[in-house]
């Protein structure tokens, strides 16, 4: 037999193990070290050697919560009283890393035992305190805590649950969450399929049904379904889950997320909601309206009204462009105005446009052309609204025919009255004071009439925007002073004062007959409004480059809460009703109208009972209105 | 001693017609009376008068082809329309074919018919 005499401290040193020796004294000095102890807490033997345990390892004095000291002295006393051994639980003990390393302290975790070794006597002769370092296993189980934590907070704030699905013995592992999807405040004490189908509204169970049998195959489950709550009220989930198979390939596990989607799906129904309501809205408007890509303007979407104005289908229309339905002038007609809407970025507004359609002829449609943008703010589509305006067009021009048949049918007969009148007016003298008066009266009627049906002529072109302006040098003293003459007959009968002041003629461009018209009116309405021997006086001047002319007469004036309605249409202030019942509320407004049209204001200043002023300024050199 | 001024009317009014003339005629004017355009292109073959009063809506063919026929044969006779219908544009039709004035019969007087009538006139 081999002689073994062995220096049993270097036996000791050798151990592939972290062992100390200490005394059972006071300091628990340290009285053997293995070398696995030295490397792994970066100790040298000589320099603890004879020393106190805990003279060579303090706490660390940066860690607040640190109790290695604490329980390895509690863990050392146990020991001594026990004289046996005791294994601590896992220890977080830093380690004084060396000045080389920049000092301080060094994060560790320990698994310690400490056992007695006792003389013949029992004595404890010694405490073997043996370690090992955790610190890697530790750590690493520090990390997985925290990127569980960090996958619960992440599905937390994504609102998501998450399960584990054993399928062999239907059991489930949850999240709270996803009990609170199903309805349930707290975590369920059991989970499984079967108590999540009953889940599940009957109408949906088959197709969950059948998307985990698909998973059994594919490896993947997903689905959306609706569920019902235990207070009996219904919501949206979707789960997704991953199949775990055994070496057979049997499903033995899945693991998964649910969502609870419902106020997705109840945005989801209410766009579905709003765009069938405006589906409903654009099929049943009685405009056409019609939709084309910006690249090809081929129609892409088109209504009803569209289909009966052009008398093709739907089916026919979208995908083709309108070159596959109208003569080539009116289709490059329609693309010009197309591109240039695209291209301007503008909507544009075609007020009449004529069409061949398929069933009706042409018709004439009055149309907007709107551009719609992507995100990137260029044209994607072309928007068009089109109505049928032929019917409108129509009754215009046969509104405009009558207008003309009744004027002239009214003005002739008054036309042939005037002028006999005024042929029995030369001989005046032969008739009796009654016979002149009776004649004056029925005079003045007659022309009365005669201004009614210009009046209304006027306001009838005014509305269909017929008036046509012809610009032409005018001076507005040769306007005035033949009209001044026509008045000057009736208000010498009445004993006013008509005159007209005009130190310098003022000529300006502008159209003659309708200032005629403008100030007829004005005069005709001073003289109505004025009582005999009243005065009305009319003045030109020039204010740099606009022409002023003013017509003032002493009469009834204006009542103040009438001064607002005053150019409105059949508007009458309540004082002039009382002077003439009979007017038609219609000379203010044509005289407003036509003002305007001429590039020009008229506004009115008066006290009640103390006459009225009014002032039209014209430019002197114009710029029509053209309606 | 002054020539007696001829003053050919287009009228198909009877009333008005029967005006005219016997306003005109005070005025020392002779007047010829047409009562369409053929009659008026009839008259104006033998006669050359001064002045014609043109209204527009006549039975047949309109006053404004007898306009188109003056300026046609660059006939300088003065011609004032007389008629009822203002329509936009009508006035300016007028006066574009020649026609030196343009009055409603119904808004004139004959006062202020015949100083038109006498400054026309008075301009040959």
């Amino acid at each position: 037999m081999a002689t073994f005499n062995p220096d049993f401290r270097k036996v000791f040193e050798s151990v592939p193990g972290c062992y100390l020796i200490l005394l059972p004294d006071r300091d628990f000095t340290i009285v053997a070290v293995s070398d696995a102890y030295l490397e792994a807490t970066k100790t040298e033997r000589s320099n603890i050697l004879g020393k106190g345990l805990f003279t060579v390892f303090p706490d660390n004095p940066n860690d607040p919560n640190a109790t290695g000291v604490k329980n390895l002295t509690a863990s050392l006393q146990t020991v001594l009283k026990t004289r046996g051994a005791h294994t601590m639980a896992i220890q977080k003990y830093d380690i004084p890393r060396p000045a080389a390393e920049g000092g301080g302290f060094e994060e560790r975790y320990w698994s310690p035992r400490n056992s007695a070794v006792l003389d013949e006597k029992g004595d404890i002769l010694c405490i073997v305190h043996c370690v090992v370092d955790v610190t890697k296993q530790k750590q690493t189980e520090n990390t997985l805590q925290d990127s569980e934590q960090r996958l619960t907070l992440a599905l937390d704030a994504a609102q998501t649950g998450a399960w584990d699905l054993d399928m062999i013995h239907d059991t489930a592992i949850r999240s709270l969450r996803h009990d609170q999807i199903f309805g349930y405040n707290t975590l369920q004490p059991t989970w499984g399929s079967a108590i999540f189908f009953k889940h599940i509204v009957p109408e949906d169970r088959q197709m969950v049904q059948q998307a985990f049998q698909e998973a059994v195959t594919t490896g993947t489950l997903i689905f959306e379904c609706k569920i019902q709550w235990p207070d009996s009220s219904i919501h949206w989930i979707t789960a997704r889950g991953h199949m775990y198979y055994d070496t057979k390939q049997t499903p033995v596990r899945m693991l998964g997320t649910v969502n609870d989607i419902t106020k997705h799906k109840q945005a989801e129904d209410e766009i579905e909601r709003t765009k069938a309501f405006l589906d409903s809205i654009i099929e049943n408007i009685p405009n056409m309206i019609f939709v084309k890509d910006a690249q090809e303007l081929r129609f892409l979407r088109f209504n009803k009204a569209g289909e009966e104005l052009l008398g093709y289908a739907r089916s026919d229309m979208l995908g083709k462009n309108d070159y596959d339905f109208f003569p080539k002038t009116e289709a490059d007609f329609f693309t010009k105005k197309d591109r240039d809407v695209l291209e301007s970025n503008t909507p544009l507004d075609i007020p009449s446009e004529p069409i061949r359609t398929r069933t009706k002829g042409e018709r004439i449609l009055h149309t907007k052309k709107i551009p719609i943008y992507d995100k990137q703010g260029k044209p994607k589509y072309l928007l068009g609204i089109s109505e049928d305006i032929t019917e409108q067009k129509h009754a215009e021009k046969a509104r405009a025919e009558f207008v003309m048949l009744v004027s002239h049918q009214l003005r002739t007969p008054l036309a042939a009255m005037r002028w006999s009148f005024e042929i029995l007016k030369e001989r005046i003298s032969h008739f009796s004071d009654t016979e002149q008066r009776l004649m004056n009266q029925s005079y003045t009627a007659m022309l009365g009439m005669s201004e009614t049906i210009n009046t209304m002529l006027s306001v009838a072109h005014i509305d269909t925007q017929k008036i046509m302006v012809n610009p032409s040098e005018c001076s507005l003293s040769n306007v005035l002073k033949p009209l001044l003459n026509d008045f000057n007959v009736e208000a010498q009968q009445r004993h006013m004062h008509l005159t007209l002041d005009a130190p310098e003629d003022c000529t300006i461009i502008s159209d003659a007959t309708l200032l005629r018209e403008i100030f007829s009116n004005l005069l005709s309405n001073a003289i109505q409004y004025t009582p005999d021997e009243g005065s009305i006086c009319v003045s030109i001047k020039k204010e740099g480059q606009t022409a002023i002319v003013t017509v003032t007469d002493t009469g009834i004036g204006i009542p103040e809460n009438a001064m607002g309605s005053l150019f409105e249409k059949l508007f009458r202030a309540e004082n002039a009703k009382k002077i003439k019942a009979g007017g038609s509320g219609l000379g203010l407004y044509v005289i407003r109208s036509l003002t305007t049209l001429l590039g020009g204001t008229v506004s009115a200043s008066s006290k009640e009972g103390k006459g009225a002023t009014f002032t039209v300024r014209l430019p002197v050199l114009s710029t029509f209105n053209t309606p | 001693m002054m020539t007696t001024k001829i003053i050919l009317i287009v009228e198909d009014d009877a009333p008005l017609q029967s005006n005219l003339q016997v306003y005109l005629t005070a005025q020392q004017y002779r007047v010829l009376q047409a009562g369409n355009v053929e009659e008026a292109s009839e008259a104006l073959q033998t006669e050359t008068p001064d002045l014609i009063l043109l209204d527009l809506l006549l039975p047949g063919k309109p006053g404004t082809a007898l306009l188109e026929s003056l300026k046609a044969k660059e006939c300088h006779i003065p011609v004032i329309v007389i008629t009822n219908t203002d329509t936009p544009g009508r006035r300016e039709e007028c006066m574009q074919l020649g026609a030196r004035d343009f009055v409603i019969k119904s808004n004139i007087s004959l006062q202020t018919l015949g100083q038109l009538i006498e400054k026309y006139t008075n301009e040959r």
